[in-house]
């Protein structure tokens, strides 16, 4: 049993008399907040410029639709550059390279709306369902068991798997900035020094 | 003959049985009234339950005669449509025996799509 198919057939026991196409349409949803929450799936696009012509330049994924840009590098040994997006997938650098560099943009991802509504699943990466299965679950519950006058309206159920789903956003995006690592923040700001005052009176 | 009610002329042969109307060619309802029926019901649907017409991007199918025309509508809700059909078609009648079991028909059809799955003719009318 695929993923999908496994989280379709949870939802099923969960959520009496929901549909398939709802469960779907609802899939696509949680895919999607889960990605704009925590820039979870990122991508890295390399390509060259072109020496002096433009700064300007279109960043095209492998899957998905860009959000954000993470971080720009430049050249053989990946120094730290400069740049930014206003449109999504739009990368402006900040001066025309001459001569051609080597540039990696890395941007974060959501999935591309389904082509047809209710027949088709968004793409994500596969290791998503392993690492956030239950996550999905407890936002695809949340997203049905919300909605008004319905056979498997539950505002217990809501609430409880809200909290879920919202903890496991929290996780993500901190997995998101840590890259994966176990305990990779391991420094935190002394409680000592936490809150901000002011000896000094400016007049 | 039993059926899974996926066409309109099974919706029709359904409703018939429960409107005690199996002997033809001459019926007391016609089978134009019960496909008007099934219209009303579909609309009806569409309003309580959204959900069940994404495939058809919320456009209710409207249906002109009993033909063998395939009803989109999910395998869970066809008992409650068929009930919507009897109780639609039950309102004709003015005694006041049937306009209970019309009544019970028409909510048990909008329980069954709007607030639960279990509940039963019996526990309403």
């Amino acid at each position: 049993m695929d993923h999908v198919t496994r989280l379709m057939a949870n939802a099923r026991i969960a959520l009496t008399g929901a549909v398939d196409d709802a469960i779907k349409l609802n899939i696509f949803k949680v895919l999607d907040e889960f990605c704009r929450e925590t820039n979870i799936w990122q991508e890295t696009i390399e390509f060259d410029t072109i020496a002096g012509t433009d700064i300007v330049y279109d960043l095209v994924p492998t899957l998905g639709t860009i959000l954000r840009l993470i971080w720009v590098r430049q050249g053989d040994a990946k120094a730290p550059a400069w740049g930014t997006m206003e449109i999504p997938g739009e990368l402006i650098l900040p001066n025309i390279y001459t001569p051609q560099t080597h540039i990696y943009a890395t941007v974060s991802l959501a999935p591309t709306d389904p082509t047809e509504v209710g027949t088709d699943l968004p793409v994500v990466p596969d290791w998503f369902w392993h690492r956030y299965f239950p996550a999905f679950e407890d936002g695809l519950i949340l997203k049905m068991a919300s909605q008004p006058e319905k056979p498997y309206t539950s505002a217990g159920l809501a609430n409880f798997h809200g909290q879920r789903w919202r903890q496991a956003l929290g996780v993500a995006r901190a997995d998101a900035i840590k890259a994966n690592v176990a305990d990779g923040q391991l420094w935190r700001f002394p409680t000592f020094a936490a809150q901000r005052t002011s000896t000094t009176q400016v007049n | 003959m039993a059926s899974a009610l996926t066409t309109v002329a099974e919706y029709v042969t359904a409703a018939r049985i429960l409107l005690q109307d199996t002997y033809g060619p001459n019926y007391r309802y016609p089978s134009l009234d019960i496909v008007q029926a099934l219209n009303l019901g579909l609309i009806r649907a569409r309003q309580l339950r959204a959900d069940l017409f994404i495939l058809t991007d919320g456009v209710v199918p409207f249906f002109a005669e009993e033909t063998d025309q395939p009803v989109p509508f999910d395998v869970m809700y066809r008992e409650g449509l068929l009930n919507f059909i009897v109780g639609q078609i039950q309102l004709r009648d003015d005694e006041d025996t049937t306009d209970a079991r019309s009544a019970a028909m028409k909510n048990a059809f909008i329980t069954q799509l709007s607030v639960g799955a279990g509940q039963d003719i019996g526990a309403e009318g």
